[in-house]
């Protein structure tokens, strides 16, 4: 389904007779950092496990099939590991194990779970006791690692919601000593991990998934520096890059990420969507056109946009920017005064937002190579607001 | 009802200062103990002295808000130039900023942006644009600045600038080229969002950047990093070099936590705290090098302490808003523990908190209309900042307003026990006379107490360590307010509870005169004589009501009887019904009640039934056919004589000072030839007696005695008919029978009290009847009540002209309403919601004034935690509102049979059968161990037992109870 049925806004692109000013050519790098491409173009997997009944399928339906927090009480207990095909900017995998899951046995095939590039995302319940849990972390995690050193490690302090602030933190602190003690006493005291306090009666979740798969992103680093050059040079205050359909941000301006400004963007999305779910008109699908070619002018008269003024005087923006993604806005509701350049830098960024994953398609499988693969830039010409 | 609002005021207040008042502890106030009754007056006045000095308060308050801000006493000097004007500068720059840097001369301040940089020097009175280094250069990403730092010592010059880009951009402010530019480097993949100079070496320069990794640079050298240190926690948001330790410096990150680094060991953290939930935005160094102060995304400011090992912060200062900026206050004394605070997000003030008073912030400078993005203390008393208003500020602190100023100072409060405290704003000079004079008869009050009991009561952190610090550094702040204790008298705890428990305000199993008979002892027990008498006028204003019903009843009935037994009775009723007919009914129909119901029903003040014998009830009374006549008129005679005496409100001001007189004069004033005296005395020094034996504590103990002499002398006064010295015959009978049943009620073993009993007969008999014993006494009584009868026709002749009227006086609707009016008046909820239950519809009160006693009643019990009679009342009252809550709101907890909490399980862990105070499930069956849900079967004598059928399975062919070692035979077979 397309998920932009209608235009809310439509806009005539046409060339500001602002300043040019900007001429930046960024060196978009879709490498890890040690040189080395991804070896299979295979679905990057996020593996959630965690005792039973600590909530990893709650997470997943609340997460990627909108499921109402509420409702989640009556979901069944998982018996095998389900796997989720999630197809969107980038095709992942969501795998939700049982909680009695058992490494020793021998249909467990660990080199084939762990052996793909991904996130193993351990979950605790932090309403429960959790040293039973902190066991569970600690052999997972000498069993991943055994098999993926560059697995990424995510534990999410979970069931937040019923905690006072003083005692998130006190578990949190509590669980981080715990679980370097026992990593420190095997000698895995150099791994990395990364704790997220969740629920998902907030928007916590959504914030922790993000910075889940921002790592799983090469392109993060392209992407935030486009997002900081559109916010410098159009006014803007603070923007998102969202994943429509799970509410995640894959990229945001280098300004620290405020909740407020998180949550009401986030709340946008489902009001622009139910809006054109009413008033939106069936659009051929787009088949996505080869990029590079088809844009002429830089928007896209077809795309989804919608602008609401807030009463503090700041405006929310929102672009489609293709078929998956959206980019979302706080901006000064001066900067609007010249909506035309805005709508310009907007539909340069949408060019090269398509530019960055068109050189991960065109890149394919790679060959070993040198740097020079990244060599080709994303070249992006910005006015001034 | 003042209590309540006031009771709440204070409550509020002492949260609001963080001020913990105990409410257990001891009533210090026995030193200014009420020894008269002046005082008692004095201390109500004291409180209403204390209600308007708290809106007095409330003028200066908004006073102080109106006012200027004004620096305080002895902190004039602390400025630099040592002027009392304001020191604030505004520049208007033309676009938004994001941070600034002081140089180290403190002469000049360079603001950038993503627009600007810009260097402007500050003199005393002016800021002056000195230098653009945007001018001429190209718009480039390079010089959108996110930070901006100053070089120290041998870099001096030099301007370090933070781009989004992921590059850091080196200014020379020395080049003589309008294009200032040193280099520009670019090795951060990602935004860098901190640069520090070190001020060991100022060539050493630390970038944090959005990619994680931190980069030690030395700006001697062309080349790359010198250092690269990865703090594998996302993105780094803030970095410090320690002040006091070159080669230290900490930095916070994204995932909220900070780390302490080394650079001699640039592989590995030195120390790791998890310090916020979210990000943590901004850290400062405490100039001792110790401290660290961190802020987050989560709103709280938190300071730590590295020198030790705790990994709790020391303090925690909640905010508002998300925490952008954090700046230790510099300079000694007692600026050393504040800080500066500045919000991400929806908040443009800068406050500055003192962490001696975390609760509310010692200054707010609130100027900017942007979102305030850098701050830094010039010096100890002046601050400057920049802001998305595209302003740069300088303000003095000193001028700034406080906010605890704008707090009320004042409050007070009752406690459950009777305690009233109150805290009130000390301003020597603007106490008024009236408070001061009152607070100087309380001695002990904490005005006076040395510093360290003060301390106790201000709490200055929720954890930490102490241990290690500087001196100093944690003296605790001196709030200038004052706080204070005292037990007021009346309305005795005790008594309350013990009237709420013994109080019976239903009719399931007493009538109505029962209960009230049985709650006037429970009244007099507890020294409230006028409650006492109150209820037994109640009682028998009812019983009285319901006689002459029955006795209409019985008269229809009679009417209808026998021709003879009519004649029979309509002639003795004839003699009588002339003057008095009602009681006439009541004298036929006391002659057909039986014995039992006589002596209860008897019109008598007298409690105790068996003081006068039933016997002697019966002789007189029980036969109707065979009495002789000036028997029956003896009864009448008494109560005729009482019922109008109690009712009967004649001041008279000698008898009256004969009560209050009489206190002092000893029990053995048997000799006094007046026999009036005697015996208005005598239920005086019973009363004191029986104070003096019941409590030792004089406040209440005078509070008691207050009360009672308010009871005992309208009874010593309205007892003497005012025929008293004119008609010393008849008099006796009256006087002699009331303080005998005084006496005897204040001693529950009534017989043992006969002997002074007698005593009081001898004092107040003249001499014509020899005293030796009881049967003298009873005697001596009856031939008083039969001799009297013979005179006694002009008293009641006096009151039965009145007879007609006399109906209503006692009638109980009229009745109760005086009595709770009265009670009302007194603010007693406990009697006026106690008559009302019991009474029920017989009382004619508005629906809305029946809700407020009880309700009232109701929360005074559940604070004294007497839930049993909260229960009781809910259930007697007929009060839908009052019911409503009872039916709703009430729950039932499952206690440990261990530790009797109970079991509350919010936190289920291991099943509803735990009790996490003891850690373990409760014992299960006694065979099975199992715990039991449902049906407990356990065995009366020895108490053990479990679930049913465990319990029939065993005791089909055992007979000894199941418990090891128990050893119970539990049934006999």
């Amino acid at each position: 389904m397309d998920i932009w049925q209608g235009t809310s806004h439509n806009n005539r692109g046409r060339n500001p007779s602002g300043i040019y000013a900007i001429m930046e050519s960024l060196q978009s790098s879709i490498m890890s950092a040690d040189g080395q491409l991804p070896s299979v173009r295979a679905r990057p997997r996020l593996l959630l496990m965690g005792l039973r009944r600590c909530g990893k399928s709650s997470i997943q339906k609340v997460v990627f099939h909108k499921m109402p927090p509420n409702e989640t009480l009556f979901l069944e207990s998982t018996s095998k590991i389900t796997k989720d095909n999630i197809n969107s900017f980038i095709d992942f995998q969501v795998w939700d194990f049982p909680g009695q899951i058992d490494f020793f046995d021998p249909t467990f095939d660990a080199d084939s779970i762990f052996g793909e590039i991904g996130a193993l995302i351990f979950i605790i319940d932090a309403q429960d006791d959790y040293l039973d849990a902190l066991q569970k972390l600690h052999v997972t995690i000498t069993r991943a690692l055994a098999v993926n050193p560059n697995i990424h490690l995510e534990v999410f302090i979970h069931k937040v919601d019923g905690l006072s602030d003083d005692y998130k933190i006190d578990t949190q602190r509590d669980i981080q000593q715990r679980t370097s003690d026992e990593l420190a006493d095997v000698g895995l005291d150099n791994v990395t991990l990364n704790f997220h306090l969740t629920s998902i009666y907030d928007h916590s979740i959504f914030e922790a998934f993000s910075k889940v798969i921002q790592k799983l992103i090469p392109q993060l680093p392209t992407l935030e520096n486009l997002l900081n050059i559109l916010c410098s040079n159009s006014g803007i205050e603070k923007a998102y890059l969202f994943d429509v359909l799970s509410k995640i941000y894959i990229a945001t301006d280098s300004s620290p990420v405020d909740m407020q400004s998180y949550e009401i963007c986030s709340d946008f999305i489902d009001v622009v969507i139910d809006v054109s779910t009413i008033y939106g008109y069936d659009r051929p699908t787009p088949s996505l056109p080869p990029t590079s070619t088809s844009t002429t002018t830089p928007t896209d008269p077809d795309s989804a946009g919608s602008i609401i003024k807030l009463s503090n005087g700041l405006v929310l923006y929102l672009r489609e920017i293709n078929r998956y993604l959206a980019l979302i806005c706080l901006m000064r509701s001066e900067a609007l005064d010249k909506h035309g350049l805005v709508e310009w830098n907007v539909g340069c960024f949408q060019k090269a937002i398509e530019e960055v994953f068109d050189i991960e398609k065109r890149s394919g499988v790679p060959t070993p190579g040198g740097p020079e693969e990244g060599g080709e830039g994303v070249r992006i010409e910005l006015a001034i607001v | 009802m003042a209590d309540r609002s006031t009771k709440q005021s204070f409550s509020r207040f002492t949260s609001a200062l963080g001020i913990t008042s105990n409410p257990n502890r001891p009533a210090s106030a026995t030193g200014a103990a009420p020894s008269s009754s002046s005082t008692a007056s004095d201390f109500l006045a004291g409180a209403s002295h204390l209600y308007s000095f708290g809106r007095v308060s409330d003028v200066f308050k908004s006073h102080s808000h109106l006012s200027t801000p004004r620096p305080h006493d002895g902190e004039i000097g602390g400025g630099f130039d040592g002027s009392a004007t304001s020191k604030s500068l505004v520049k208007d720059v033309d676009s938004q900023l994001a941070a600034l840097a002081m140089s180290p001369e403190g002469d000049r301040v360079a603001v950038a942006g993503r627009e600007v940089l810009k260097v402007l020097t500050v003199s005393s009175n002016a800021l002056i644009d000195t230098v653009n280094l945007r001018v001429g250069s190209r718009l480039n990403l390079n010089f959108s600045s996110n930070d901006v730092q100053w070089g120290l010592a041998a870099s001096s010059n030099i301007l370090a600038t933070a781009a989004t880009n992921g590059s850091v951009v080196i200014w020379d402010l020395a080049m003589r080229a309008p294009q200032k530019i040193d280099r520009v480097i670019s090795e951060h993949n990602r935004a860098v969002n901190r640069i520090a100079f070190n001020q060991g070496n100022g060539s050493w320069m630390l970038s944090a950047s959005q990619d994680g990794s931190m980069k030690l640079w030395d700006l001697r050298e062309r080349g790359g990093a010198r250092l690269t240190m990865l703090g594998k926690s996302e993105a780094v948001r803030d970095v410090r070099f320690n002040h006091a330790n070159a080669v230290e410096f900490a930095a916070a990150f994204d995932n909220g936590t900070v780390q302490k680094w080394d650079i001699r060991q640039p592989r590995m953290y030195e120390r790791k705290l998890s310090a916020h939930n979210g990000l943590a935005l901004s850290l400062d160094w405490h100039p001792n090098g110790k401290f660290l102060v961190t802020g987050g995304r989560d709103k709280f400011i938190k300071v730590w302490d590295l020198s030790s090992d705790v990994r709790r912060p020391r303090n925690i200062i909640t905010t508002m808003a998300p925490v952008a900026r954090v700046a230790w206050r510099p300079g000694g004394g007692k600026n050393r523990m504040e800080i500066a605070s500045c919000a991400l997000v929806s908040d443009n003030r800068i406050h500055v908190w003192d962490l001696r008073r975390p609760g509310v912030a010692n200054r707010v400078l609130d100027e900017h209309e942007n979102v305030v993005a850098g701050l830094l203390w010039r010096d100890e008393n002046t601050l400057w900042s920049c802001s998305k208003d595209r302003t740069f500020r300088q303000y003095d602190v000193l001028m700034a307003p406080q906010p605890v100023d704008s707090l009320s100072h004042v409050a007070f409060g009752w406690s459950p026990l009777n305690e009233f405290g109150f805290c009130i704003g000390s301003r020597p000079k603007k106490v008024s006379p009236l408070l001061h004079t009152h607070l100087r008869s309380e001695e002990d009050l904490s005005l006076k107490e040395p510093k360290g009991r003060r301390s106790g009561s201000f709490k200055m952190s929720r954890a930490g360590s102490i241990a290690g610090t500087e001196p100093g550094a944690d003296e605790p702040l001196v709030p200038r307010q004052a706080t204070g204790m005292m037990h007021l008298p009346g309305n005795e705890t005790e008594a309350f509870i013990y009237l709420a428990k013994h109080y019976i305000t239903s009719t399931t199993t007493f009538t109505i005169p029962e209960a009230c008979e049985h709650n006037a002892q429970a009244a007099y027990r507890v020294q409230k004589y006028r409650t006492s008498q109150t209820w037994k006028m109640i009682g028998q204003a009812v019983e009285w009501e319901e006689r002459t019903e029955r006795a209409r009843i019985a008269d229809e009935a009679n009417a209808r009887a026998t021709l003879e037994d009519a004649r029979q009775m309509g002639e003795n009723a004839r003699q009588s019904k002339p003057r008095h007919p009602h009681l006439e009914a009541v004298r036929k129909n006391s002659g057909w009640e039986t014995p039992e119901s006589q002596t209860t029903a008897r019109p008598s003040p007298v409690l105790e039934p068996e003081v006068l014998p039933d016997g002697e009830a019966a002789t007189v009374i029980g036969t109707p056919k065979s009495v002789p006549e000036h028997n029956l008129t003896t009864s009448i005679s008494t109560l005729s004589l009482r019922t109008p005496s109690e009712a009967l409100k004649i001041p008279r001001p000698e008898i009256r000072s004969y009560a209050s007189t009489n206190t002092l004069i000893p029990v053995n004033s048997q000799g006094e030839p007046q026999p009036a005296v005697s015996a208005a005395s005598h239920p005086s020094d019973s009363t004191i007696s029986a104070f003096s034996s019941s409590t030792d504590k004089s406040i209440s103990g005078f509070g008691s005695s207050y009360d009672e002499r308010s009871d005992t002398e309208p009874i010593g006064g309205q007892d003497i008919p005012p025929s008293l010295e004119s008609q010393p015959d008849f008099p006796m009978t009256s006087n002699v029978v009331f303080p005998s049943s005084y006496r005897s009620m204040s001693t529950p073993s009534s017989f043992g009290s006969s002997q002074s009993t007698d005593h009081h007969y001898a004092s107040s008999e003249p001499d014509d009847t020899p005293m030796e014993g009881e049967d003298k006494m009873l005697e001596s009584q009856m031939t008083l009540k039969g001799g009297s009868g013979v005179h006694q026709h002009e008293p009641i002749r006096i009151l039965g002209t009145k007879g007609g009227e006399l109906r209503k006086p006692w009638a109980p609707s009229s009745l109760i309403h005086k009595v709770t009016e009265y009670y009302a008046e007194q603010a007693d909820v406990q009697m006026c919601s106690s008559i009302a239950l019991l009474l029920g519809e017989r009382v004619d009160i508005p629906d809305t004034r029946l809700e407020e006693w009880q309700l009232g009643y109701i929360e005074l019990l559940q604070r004294y935690r007497l839930f049993v009679t909260v229960a009781e009342v809910i259930n007697a009252t007929k009060n839908e509102n009052v019911r409503a809550p009872g039916l709703t709101e009430t729950q039932l907890h499952t206690g440990c049979h261990r530790c009797l909490k109970p079991l509350l399980n919010e936190r289920t862990r291991a099943g509803y059968w735990y009790c996490e105070r003891c850690a373990r499930t409760l014992d299960g069956c006694t065979i099975c161990r199992i715990p039991v849900k449902g049906q407990w079967t356990l065995c009366q004598s020895c108490g053990h037992g479990g679930h049913y059928h465990c319990m029939s399975e065993w005791f089909k062919d055992e007979g000894m109870c199941p418990s090891e070692g128990c050893g119970h035979r539990c049934l006999h077979k």
